[in-house]
């Protein structure tokens, strides 16, 4: 090729055959490659959060493989956060669920480290906090806070963390809120779920049925607040500060479009799902949630069902007929 | 010359055909279910034991004749135990009639207290309120613990 515009061709300049691209040939390669790119891009995309989601549910899953363990070993399902003293929490310390089924995920070496005798914000247990357990965390989260404080809730006081505190996405639905259905939702004994505060509840109690009612829900994010999709740094969090901690469950509330109101029912507040972390079932997953039910198995739900189908999967004793038509 | 289908005899053809489209869709997404009624404002205050409580739920259930037709209206009250009513909108109060009055504290949003539980059901209440037209500020309600 060099050759032919050598010296000893002298007719070469204008003889010579064009080699290489033109303008135009370069112009269309790229706008084929492109176009095929963008045709590519939302598949791996989407290939992507179908993988998180799957991982989400298999994390899901052993969660509610150890719950069952718990089950096993104790004939009740642990409570989403013991506050007071009972028959299982002698010392009436504050302690948390993830806490109690560490030795049932591969984590006995935490559990022994861990001392029920004391509140999960003394030490030795607050800095049991600091260690990451991947159990606990949907890969679809994006951009982790670094937990270094936390605001006081009666009667913990306010934290400092030596270690950054690692936060879970998983966390305990203790029922619905009595805004949800002010009549059918108005006590304790119709609008509770399975792990609630300082409960002992075995599968015989869950009597709208295991496989029709939630345990654990996604609530990703925390403790950074997020509305919508937006992440909210200026908004406070007293609640779900991290895996070790016994304050982070919840009942269903009901959130408006944007997240910016809750608990005021069913017109006002009709989104049951993804409108906002701040206790409400929330995930990063497109168009729903992840679920685990008190049968053992993980369920996502689309995020366009409405309020009261969902809330009736939240409880385990209000007799609501469950359609599957709903989810 | 060309003429474009919208220049011609054809164009009202055409017209007509996007506006039958296009009709049914608009039928199909005003709102479902019954009318919303004209509503007034509403706002009070609840006390527990002479003592503003903070962020419970206030719930008025109609018990008109036609209450099947009227969503309940909600709301929770500030650190003065104060509220106002939200119907359909925000803050919006409440149609005019008759309302049963229940007062719901819910242990995992930071209630201040445990309120007894006869003010959660309509039955047992026994707080009533007409609303009527135009503003609506109510006497507080005033909350005791039941007596032994």
């Amino acid at each position: 090729m060099l050759a032919a515009t050598g010296p000893l061709s002298p007719g070469a300049e204008i003889n010579r055959k064009p080699s290489g691209f033109t303008l135009l040939e370069l112009l269309v390669v790229i706008s084929v490659i492109s176009v095929l790119m963008a045709l590519l891009l939302p598949a791996v995309q989407k290939v992507r959060s179908a993988a998180d989601r799957m991982r989400c549910q298999n994390n899901m899953r052993q969660v509610g493989i150890a719950l069952h363990h718990y089950h096993n070993d104790y004939q009740a399902f642990p409570a989403s956060g013991w506050t007071t003293a009972g028959p299982r929490n002698p010392a009436g310390k504050f302690v948390g669920w993830r806490a109690l089924i560490t030795p049932y995920i591969e984590q006995d070496n935490i559990r022994g480290l861990y001392d029920t005798n004391l509140h999960w914000w003394e030490e030795p247990n607050l800095s049991l906090s600091a260690h990451a357990i991947r159990l606990f965390w949907c890969p679809a989260t994006p951009d982790r806070p670094v937990v270094l404080s936390a605001v006081p809730k009666p009667p913990r006081p306010a934290i400092t963390f030596a270690r950054p505190a690692q936060g879970t996405d998983y966390e305990a639905i203790m029922g619905v809120a009595a805004s949800v259905d002010p009549v059918r939702y108005a006590t304790a004994a119709t609008n509770r779920s399975v792990m609630f505060r300082n409960s002992v509840i075995n599968l015989l109690q869950i009597y709208d049925g295991a496989s029709n009612t939630i345990m654990v829900v996604e609530c990703s994010g925390r403790p950074l607040v997020y509305r919508g999709r937006v992440a909210r740094p200026d908004l406070p969090n007293d609640q779900g500060i991290c895996w070790i901690d016994s304050e982070g469950g919840f009942s269903l509330d009901g959130s408006n479009q944007d997240g910016s109101l809750q608990g005021l029912g069913p017109v006002l507040t009709p989104k049951a799902i993804n409108a906002t972390n701040e206790n409400e079932p929330y995930s990063f997953h497109t168009g729903g949630a992840n679920f685990l039910f008190a049968d053992g198995s993980v369920r996502f739900i689309r995020e366009n069902i409405e309020l009261r189908p969902f809330a009736a999967l939240c409880t385990r004793n209000a007799g609501e007929i469950v359609d599957l038509n709903d989810f | 010359m060309h003429q474009t289908p919208f220049t011609t005899g054809r164009f009202p053809v055409a017209l007509l055909a996007l506006v039958a489209v296009l009709l049914p869709s608009l039928a199909c997404s005003s709102r479902q279910g019954p009318p919303r009624k004209p509503t007034h404002p509403v706002e009070g205050r609840v006390l527990f034991e002479g003592k503003p409580v903070h962020n419970v739920l206030v719930v008025f259930h109609p018990t008109g004749p036609d209450a099947a037709d009227q969503p309940q209206s909600t709301a929770r009250t500030d650190h003065e135990g104060r509220f106002k009513l939200s119907t359909y909108d925000l803050y919006d109060g409440a149609p005019v009639g008759k309302y049963a009055v229940t007062i719901t504290a819910e242990e995992d949003q930071g209630s201040i207290g445990e309120l007894p539980g006869i003010y959660a059901s309509p039955q047992t209440s026994g707080i009533t309120v007409e609303v009527r037209e135009g503003m609506n500020s109510l006497a507080p309600f005033q909350l005791r613990r039941p007596e032994q």
